[in-house]
């Protein structure tokens, strides 16, 4: 399936962020960025992954390594929240609910 | 409608400054902002609220007037027609024109309260930069499914936003799973991509059965003369009855495994877990005069 590739500059206009910022966040291994003709992008499947850091940097007052520490500490959570949902559908069946 | 308090929303007093303001909105932020509480709703509802605050506290001329008319905020929009119909030559006032000043119409203020709302207007909501959007937001929705309907890879129509969505459903989906419709939430923004609509599958089990992944578990009656000579059975499975040999002195919950009678496994084709029987042997509740006669014969010959 191809890939679709969003331009950095538009993700960068609409949050009014700068291009740096994405930057950082390549350097700190949490996003991938696609050069193809001197342009920069991002693919669509980490659109919603970058957004979230963006938010995180400018409601919170984050830089990139701050991000890092949340993103895999929410990526353990939701590993820990999988972990709890196949536990209690182990207990439905110990407990006789099915 | 209640007044909100949004000195007290951000724990702060009437008399504090930008930087206060500011330093106890990232403060509560950090503690309720929906990307460090994913699926906690009640977190969800503290940001909008301390958002709400500092919306308004943080910008001066909202500020200024929610000051001005605090618990009396249900008298601003009369206060302020009165005025503006003073200040304005005859006729030049128009409606809600005394709303104006506070951003522009055809920004999204959802998510604001009805408070919000009914004192700053639709329009007074200005788009703060850190609520830009770019991809659509993403829908959630729970599916309830029957059990049975889990068994088999099948086709839903469900309603979002009023527009019916046709789905697959592969069969061998757990329950609490969630899966992805890419494209199916809000539209995007700013020429951004839509939102996704996750579904979570809650399973009830509509059967006698009990899953545990894709083995399945049943409990089945034998009658005493069969466990103990031997015999042939008909046990359900999920896709209809099978006939099983049962060897003689079979014990009460003794367990015997039908391979790939159990669940099918989640997105591969043709593959199923196993299903186990646990024999429950029925023991007679009632003997007759004849019956007690016989068993006691066994019984001496067993002495």
């Amino acid at each position: 399936m191809q890939q679709q590739l969003i331009a950095a500059k538009d993700i960068c206009n609409v949050y009014e962020i700068e291009v740096r910022f994405f930057h950082d966040l390549q350097q700190s291994g949490l996003i991938n960025i696609i050069e193809k003709q001197n342009v920069e992008y991002i693919n669509e499947e980490e659109l919603e992954d970058a957004e979230r850091m963006i938010r995180l940097h400018k409601d919170l007052d984050l830089n990139a390594e701050g991000i890092a520490v949340i993103c895999h500490l929410l990526e353990k959570m939701k590993q820990l929240q999988t972990d709890l949902s196949n536990l209690q559908n182990r207990l439905r069946f110990f407990e006789g609910n099915h | 409608m209640a007044y909100i308090d949004y000195y007290k929303v951000l724990g702060i007093s009437k008399t504090a400054g930008t930087e206060e303001i500011k330093k106890a909105y990232r403060k509560l932020a950090r503690k309720f902002h929906p990307d460090l509480n994913p699926d906690d709703k009640e977190a969800h509802r503290k940001f909008q609220e301390i958002n709400e605050a500092h919306e308004v506290l943080s910008d001066p001329e909202k500020r200024k007037k929610y000051d001005q008319y605090g618990e009396n905020w249900q008298h601003a929009e009369q206060f302020e027609q009165a005025r503006s119909r003073q200040q304005q030559p005859y006729g030049q006032s128009g409606p809600g024109s005394g709303f104006e000043g506070f951003g522009g119409a055809g920004f999204d203020a959802g998510g604001f309260s009805d408070f919000f709302e009914s004192m700053f207007g639709g329009g007074g909501a200005r788009q703060s930069r850190s609520h830009s959007r770019f991809k659509g937001r993403d829908y959630n929705a729970e599916l309830q499914l029957n059990l049975t309907d889990a068994y088999k890879t099948h086709q839903q129509t469900i309603t979002v936003n009023e527009k019916n969505v046709r789905i697959t459903i592969p069969a061998g989906i757990e329950n609490g799973q969630k899966i992805r419709l890419k494209g199916y939430g809000e539209p995007g923004v700013n020429g951004g991509p839509a939102g996704d609509l996750y579904i979570t599958f809650s399973i009830i089990n509509n059967t006698a059965f009990k899953r545990d992944g894709n083995n399945l578990y049943l409990t089945h009656p034998l009658p005493l003369y069969t466990a103990l000579l031997g015999g042939e059975v008909l046990v359900d499975t999920m896709d209809g009855k099978v006939k099983l040999k049962v060897k003689p002195l079979t014990q009460n919950g003794s367990q015997i495994r039908l391979r790939d009678k159990g669940f099918p496994v989640y997105k591969k084709e043709g593959s199923f877990g196993d299903l186990y029987i646990t024999w429950q042997v029925q023991l007679p509740t009632h003997l007759s005069e004849k019956e007690k006669e016989v068993f006691q014969q066994l019984a001496d010959l067993k002495n």
